[in-house]
């Protein structure tokens, strides 16, 4: 993984050292709240409903166990012992006081983390693929782009104070497992008929109040041009986007207003004018980068040891081993998804105890990485298939070792209105509901893969808009009602979910979601997941089993 | 109020106020034209034809300080039509952003009442000024890091000398 | 003074009018922890023993509450019904209310009093 040199050493030394300054500030009178919150912001300061929220960037999702024991440090001594992984693949604190704030940033900078950016209408944390470096199927590991896209898009002088906020998200195999046709700017990494690996560019995906699948603007892109072809994306949106309007200001509505074609012959022309050699890294540079994420040490072909005669023996082993292990590109290796969805705890919550276990397993056994996920879990990347029982045993007792990767009980939700200021509805709770309905783990092997995505408000953070089953808390008059959409994916196959009908109330929600999966498990053919079915069968057949419920 | 960037310091000057300053419209029109203008931060430069010859002077303006549209046409006065003059921000400007103006190629900064009483004075801007002093990409002003970077084997403080040498190159 | 939009309360109600018993609520400023103006002018994490306000006197006490700016972030008034000596949320951001007042539902642990 990237580590810092003297030079990120200093950036982020000066941030905590501006921002120490700025709380004194706002503390002292000097600026006013007004003032003050977009500064807050872009250094992840968020005010919700009981306390200051501050969330930590983990770029691309790439931790090293150092780096996670901080975190866990952090929970213990400023929080209330956990952190919340998010959609983004970032980890929130949720109850540290502003002034100790400028505290926490000091103590993670000793491990090269930050808040940079976490907020604010500006260039979000990059996110990328959580198999990165591990999966058989990817052209190369995406995550140098990554770190390339951070540096250029830190504290960016032109693009710090966009029209709202910016989302980035890098993908370099078929399985789109970052959900890049959701994203402001979605980079595919593709072969072109040169045989050579460039991007293509999407522009304009996003969910929100207006969902939109992103649009291609350019079908390949040189790797040495990615950053000159962002900033004339940047900057055409910087100039044209709307102010006008909170709910029309993303790069989305503009796009749709102009057409994807009008708006790429702007961005084409401005790149044309551009001073590319400028702003594009050198060759050495791209190398430098690049350097920090060669592939670990493996070893060629290891024993895999009792990995099979476990299963055997182990039936819970067995079920962890069919959904939450992964085949590796490296024989004799797998990658391990470390499910963050018991029903005992919030979906993507995670205690200072299961953060130090889950260092202690990758500084032992995963050459010292973890990553987070976009569905709010964590991955152990590159496992020998010989530790893997071992790990499994370590992770039951501290409650990490659920078999549910991809099955119903594996939820997305947002923090909703337990924590949210800005939410209408709560969805932990709901989510919670739902996972102990289908806590049957034969029931849930037998449904296979079905992505629940809830949402408590129409800003749509839990996704519910490419949820296989889409959950919308709305307000009615004070009471909490659900709207369920169907069909949507954010993944290769992207595609926004249709409403279903009227609200729901909080009592039928879990009896209509169980309708819907009875009617998919009677209609089903061999091998369809939820989702194919619903796209064979259509909307109204799913719309009558709802309302039967 | 204004304050002028010369030579990294800060300084207060007297000048017109930016609402003295003929608008976009009034300068095209003006014959000759003068050499000062003031340019509204929804006129996107990119798509005018636009001369800056004879302009000693130009306004940018931050209705609010959250709307960034300034950034860009600073930017793109300096590195595409090749502006030298003097480049003003007016509106609301703040000592949190004064660095961000300074390197997409803003040098004077037009303040409000009552703003520099409440910023530590000058001295208060130009702290802010000097927040940090390594950028990672390129601008009107500040070197990309990975130019420092380029230059191999040197300390910090060793490279710092040489940045200086980049700068001005 | 009366006809001057206050910010009643937030979740679902931006600009209710200014009906009923309210009381004033905010977030603390250093720590972020939801406050409640107290009959004395102090803040307390507690609604139980908020003042109660109403008309005319409800927005004085609002206005006051805004400018202080160092001590509370985002004042705005509440519904609130007075039960025998306490005080507890009430109106269309009832639920809202009352998480802010006692915590998460989700978690006991988190909460200040558990919610029903």
């Amino acid at each position: 993984m990237y580590r810092y040199d003297e030079f990120d050493a200093k950036i982020v030394a000066d941030r905590v050292a501006q921002f120490r300054g700025q709380v004194a500030r706002r503390v002292e009178g000097d600026i006013t709240e007004d003032e003050f919150k977009p500064l807050r912001l872009m250094n992840g300061v968020y005010l919700q409903l009981h306390a200051y929220m501050l969330r930590v960037a983990i770029p691309y999702g790439t931790l090293n166990a150092a780096q996670l024991r901080k975190l866990a440090f952090i929970a213990r001594t400023y929080d209330k012992n956990f952190g919340h992984i998010t959609t983004r693949q970032n980890i929130q604190f949720n109850w540290p006081a502003l002034t100790d704030i400028p505290d926490i940033l000091d103590h993670l900078a000793e491990v090269e983390m930050h808040a940079i950016q976490t907020s604010g209408n500006c260039i979000r944390n990059v996110t990328s693929d959580q198999f990165a470096g591990a999966g058989a199927d990817e052209l190369e590991d995406p995550r140098p782009w990554c770190e390339i896209i951070r540096q250029w898009s830190t504290f960016h002088p032109e693009f710090s104070f966009l029209p709202r906020k910016f989302k980035i998200a890098v993908t370099a195999a078929p399985q789109d497992r970052a959900a890049v046709r959701v994203h402001d700017i979605g980079l595919h990494m593709k072969k072109n008929a040169d045989g050579e690996t460039g991007f293509e560019v999407l522009v304009g995906g996003g969910l929100g109040r207006t969902p939109y699948i992103g649009q291609v603007i350019r079908e390949f892109l040189p790797k040495d041009q990615l950053l000159s072809y962002l900033e004339a994306i940047l900057r055409v949106y910087n100039s044209l986007g709307r102010r006008d309007n909170i709910y029309k200001a993303r790069i989305k509505i503009l796009v749709n207003e102009l057409g994807a074609e009008a708006f790429r012959d702007m961005v084409e022309a401005e790149w044309a004018v551009m001073d590319k050699a400028r702003i594009d890294l050198p060759g050495d540079e791209i190398e430098r980068i690049h350097a920090y994420f060669a592939a670990p040490d493996f070893e060629n072909d290891p024993d895999t040891g009792d990995f099979d005669s476990a299963q055997g023996a182990d039936k819970g082993f067995a079920r962890w081993v069919r959904h939450n292990v992964r085949a590796h590109k490296q024989k004799g290796y797998a990658s391990v998804t470390l499910s963050l969805k018991p029903t005992t705890m919030a979906p993507g919550d995670i205690t200072s105890e299961q953060m130090e276990l889950v260092a202690d397993i990758a500084q032992t056994h995963c050459f010292d990485e973890v990553r987070t996920t976009h569905e709010q879990n964590l991955v152990l990347p590159h496992v020998r298939k010989a530790d893997l029982y071992a790990i499994y045993q370590k992770l039951a007792p501290y409650g990490l070792g659920s078999s549910n990767a991809g099955l119903v009980s594996d939820i997305i939700a947002c923090p909703g209105l337990d924590y949210c200021n800005l939410a209408n509805t709560r969805s932990i709770p709901l989510a919670q509901r739902i996972q102990k309905r289908f806590e049957d783990l034969d029931r849930q092997e037998n449904i296979g893969e079905l992505k629940i995505k809830i949402s408590g408000c129409i800003n749509a953070c839990g996704h519910h808009h490419v949820g296989h089953i889409g959950i919308l808390g709305v307000d009615k008059k004070g009471e909490e009602f659900y709207q369920v959409t169907l069909g949507g994916s954010a993944a290769e196959d992207a595609s926004i979910g249709e409403i279903v009908g009227r609200g729901l109330s909080t009592d039928e929600v879990v009896d209509a979601i169980e309708s819907l999966i009875s009617f998919y498990l009677d209609r089903r053919s061999d091998g369809e997941r939820f989702v194919d079915t619903y796209r064979r069968l259509g909307p109204d057949p799913f719309k009558e089993a709802l309302y039967v419920a | 109020m204004l304050l002028k960037l010369e030579n990294e310091t800060l300084a207060r000057v007297n000048a017109e106020a930016a609402h003295e300053i003929p608008e976009f419209g009034v300068w095209q029109a003006q014959t000759p034209r003068g050499s000062a203008v003031r340019i509204a931060n929804d006129i996107n430069l990119a798509a005018e034809e636009f001369d800056p010859a004879g302009l000693e002077l130009i306004v940018l303006d931050f209705p609010k300080y959250k709307d960034g549209r300034a950034y860009t046409q600073a930017r793109t006065l300096r590195e595409r039509y090749g502006f030298t003059g003097d480049i003003r921000a007016s509106g609301d400007v703040l000592r949190d952003q004064v660095l961000f103006m300074a390197r997409c190629g803003f040098t004077s900064f037009e303040l409000a009442d009552g703003v520099l009483a409440r910023s530590g004075g000058v001295e208060g801007f130009e702290k802010s000024l000097k927040d940090f002093d390594l950028f990672y990409q390129p601008a009107v002003k500040g070197t990309a890091l990975w130019r420092l970077r380029g230059l191999s084997g040197a300390s910090l403080t060793e490279r710092d000398a040489d940045r200086r040498v980049v700068a001005a190159g | 003074m009366a006809d001057k939009p206050a910010k009643i309360s937030t979740g679902g109600v931006k600009k209710g009018r200014n009906e009923g018993e309210k009381a004033v609520t905010a977030n603390r400023l250093s720590d972020g922890i939801t406050v409640y103006l107290y009959e004395d002018g102090s803040w307390h994490d507690s609604l139980r023993g908020a003042a109660v306000f109403e008309g005319d006197d409800a927005l004085a006490a609002l206005e006051q509450a805004t400018v202080e700016e160092t001590i509370v972030v985002g004042p705005y008034l509440m519904d609130v019904v007075q039960d025998g000596e306490t005080v507890v949320p009430a109106g269309r951001a009832l639920l809202r209310e009352t998480i802010r007042s006692a915590g998460p539902t989700i978690k006991s642990d988190y909460s200040r009093t558990e919610v029903q």
